[in-house]
């Protein structure tokens, strides 16, 4: 479970905020977050290339607000939400560029996929991502958090900011669609 | 690496086809040494945003306003509180009132076909075929009777023999004549008819 001990974050962000060799303790975040981080970004954007944008765009987010943290908020859920938050905003500026619309975001999300190295269709793992990218957005971050990350509703309801019924009722959505998709396909 | 116990118990409740898929992620992994040079490349990048706040794009973007406020702006600002007594009008929706404008002119126009309908019954009734039937159904005594009723009723009333004549005794005898006729009657014969009580009357009324 890639849940952070509450009481070393804590110490970390206390640390940094001190402004005790802030360099210093900031590697030490981004060490401990910096690979859960890029794949939970790296299953939305899909490319190494854009997932490594958006990850250092986290982490520069995190250093300029990190002097302002609330003591009570939970560093991990936290970082989670500036990743899903700068994903999102990421998908939103390629579809601004584009000017395409919600089902050609799909289809190119899906052609990015194909796109990949080693890519194979027949392959459950392949398939199973096809099937992700038909989700909602929605549904997709919340069927990635818990899918892959298995993080717990209450730590989701903090990230996403929703509650934790409606993020059970989204999960269960997900998982009835990947189904029909798996099957279908 | 396997799911978490409660992830796949929670799977199986809702899908079997999903639980059995692996969780493993198929994307090839970053180059190597990536996750290693990360954190140095992150803090060199910091460093120069911090040397050149121009590079923090998106920081940047965040935080300047091209508009202008004039000086002091903020600090003469007075909100302005609405007086609660004064009650402040209800925005109806456009949608709404030309929703109640059709039903109305439906309810309007329905009644104008409504009253002209019942017009053109009544008049139905009294049309030409109609009256021209009831004519030849009329015998020709009746109209005639018809006709001189009409007649009569169309001239002031004469006066009839009877009532001539009680016209003419109340303006012929006078109190002489009277006189003379009482002196005619016996006085007996008056004095019996002034006692008579009403149950003779009432006899003869019976």
């Amino acid at each position: 479970m890639p849940e952070g001990h509450p009481n070393d974050d804590i110490e970390l962000v206390s640390l940094f905020k001190s402004n005790q060799d802030r360099e210093k303790v900031f590697t030490l975040i981004v060490k401990k977050y910096q690979e859960k981080l890029y794949w939970q970004i790296r299953r939305i954007v899909i490319t190494h290339e854009d997932a490594d944008d958006v990850l250092q765009n986290v982490f520069i987010k995190a250093w300029n607000a990190l002097q302002n943290f609330r003591e009570d908020a939970r560093l991990y859920t936290w970082l989670y939400r500036i990743a899903v938050n700068e994903s999102l905003s990421h998908l939103e500026q390629q579809k601004r560029k584009s000017s395409i619309s919600f089902d050609l975001v799909s289809e190119s999300m899906e052609n990015k996929l194909i796109a990949e190295k080693g890519f194979d269709e027949q392959k459950a793992m392949w398939k199973l991502q096809l099937a992700i990218q038909q989700l909602p957005e929605k549904q997709r971050i919340v069927f990635n958090l818990r899918y892959f990350e298995a993080m717990t509703y209450e730590d989701m309801s903090q990230v996403l900011e929703t509650s934790v019924g409606a993020l059970k009722a989204s999960y269960h959505h997900a998982v009835k669609k990947i189904e029909e998709f798996i099957i279908n396909r | 690496m396997p799911k978490s116990k409660y992830i796949q118990d929670e799977l199986l409740d809702i899908s079997q086809t999903v639980a059995e898929l692996t969780d493993e992620t198929p994307f090839n992994t970053p180059q190597p040494n990536y996750f290693e040079h990360f954190p140095k490349r992150i803090l060199e990048r910091i460093q120069d945003i911090e040397e050149d706040p121009s590079l923090d794009f998106l920081g940047n973007l965040d935080k300047e306003m091209p508009f202008k406020v004039p000086t002091g702006y903020f600090n003469q600002f007075k909100p302005v509180i609405p007086n609660e007594n004064i009650k402040s009008g209800k925005v109806i929706p456009f949608r709404r009132v030309l929703r109640y404008a059709i039903a109305a002119s439906l309810v309007g126009a329905l009644t104008v076909w409504g009253f002209m309908s019942d017009n053109k019954n009544t008049t139905d009734s009294y049309s030409l075929v109609n009256m021209e039937a009831g004519i030849e159904s009329i015998s020709l005594d009746a109209y005639d009777s018809y006709l001189n009723e009409d007649a009569v009723s169309g001239i002031p009333d004469l006066p009839s023999e009877e009532s001539d004549m009680q016209s003419t005794l109340l303006v012929e005898i006078n109190k002489d004549v009277i006189k003379e006729i009482l002196q005619e009657i016996p006085e007996n014969d008056i004095s019996s008819y002034l006692n008579q009580d009403g149950s003779d009357d009432i006899e003869i009324m019976d």
